[in-house]
């Protein structure tokens, strides 16, 4: 399935609305300026999406200092679930929950997860859907090429 | 009239393929093995792995879980 919406890789990632009580503005790409941003999409339910929060959490550890962000968007129908989720799988990186399903509508998203690498200046750099051991390596290689721009 | 019910049954079916697609982020539900199309969840999950366990091979059934597994 294409969307003639979705958003492409060198345009400026977009801001997402307003959407729950904690977060006012759950991502908003301005704040990020000057750092590489992994933004990822995910659900407790979504398989991929559980085996690659270990591994990330890796990349994160491994690069922060270095300017990486990692901010994962959760899009369970049940917060509990993910709650659940990172109590059995705790990450460091940081977490923001989607009640209102705003960001990915704004980001037209078409597979679970989907992932966003978005350079220094704001912009979408690399689109990775789906997620298979192994693919770690590939992001890491992309933020490291990011890092060093 | 018997015509009426197959004007019915036709409608809906068209009606059917008129119903939004379901977003990626809103499969939830759909991703539980109780969805999965079968009976008995737990027996297909117990033959599954005597059929992995016999054959050494495994796949190519149905999986509880949603999600992609592409890129």
């Amino acid at each position: 399935m294409t969307n003639a919406n979705a958003v492409k890789i060198g345009e400026i990632a977009p801001n997402c609305p307003t959407i729950n009580q904690e977060n006012k503005l759950p991502f908003q790409a301005d704040l990020y300026k000057g750092k590489v941003v992994y933004l990822d999409f995910w659900a407790s339910w979504c398989a991929p999406c559980r085996l690659s929060f270990p591994k990330l959490n890796k990349l994160y550890k491994e690069l922060k200092s270095q300017g990486v962000e990692v901010i994962a968007i959760n899009l369970d129908e049940n917060r509990a679930d993910a709650e659940k989720f990172l109590q059995e799988n705790p990450v460091e990186f940081k977490i923001v929950y989607d009640d209102a399903k705003q960001c990915p509508k704004q980001y037209a998203l078409i597979a679970m997860p989907s992932s966003y690498i978005i350079d220094k200046q704001g912009v979408i750099r690399m689109i990775h859907l789906g997620f298979k051991a192994g693919n770690e390596a590939k992001i890491h290689t992309d933020l490291l090429a990011l890092l060093s721009e | 009239m018997r015509l009426y019910p197959i004007i019915i049954l036709m409608l809906s079916i068209v009606n059917i393929a008129c119903t939004p697609k379901v977003a990626a982020w809103e499969r939830g539900i759909l991703a539980k093995p109780h969805m999965l199309l079968q009976s008995n969840s737990l027996e297909n999950s117990v033959r599954q792995h005597m059929h992995s366990s016999k054959e050494a091979s495994a796949g190519g059934r149905n999986a509880g879980g949603g999600g992609c597994g592409c890129g």
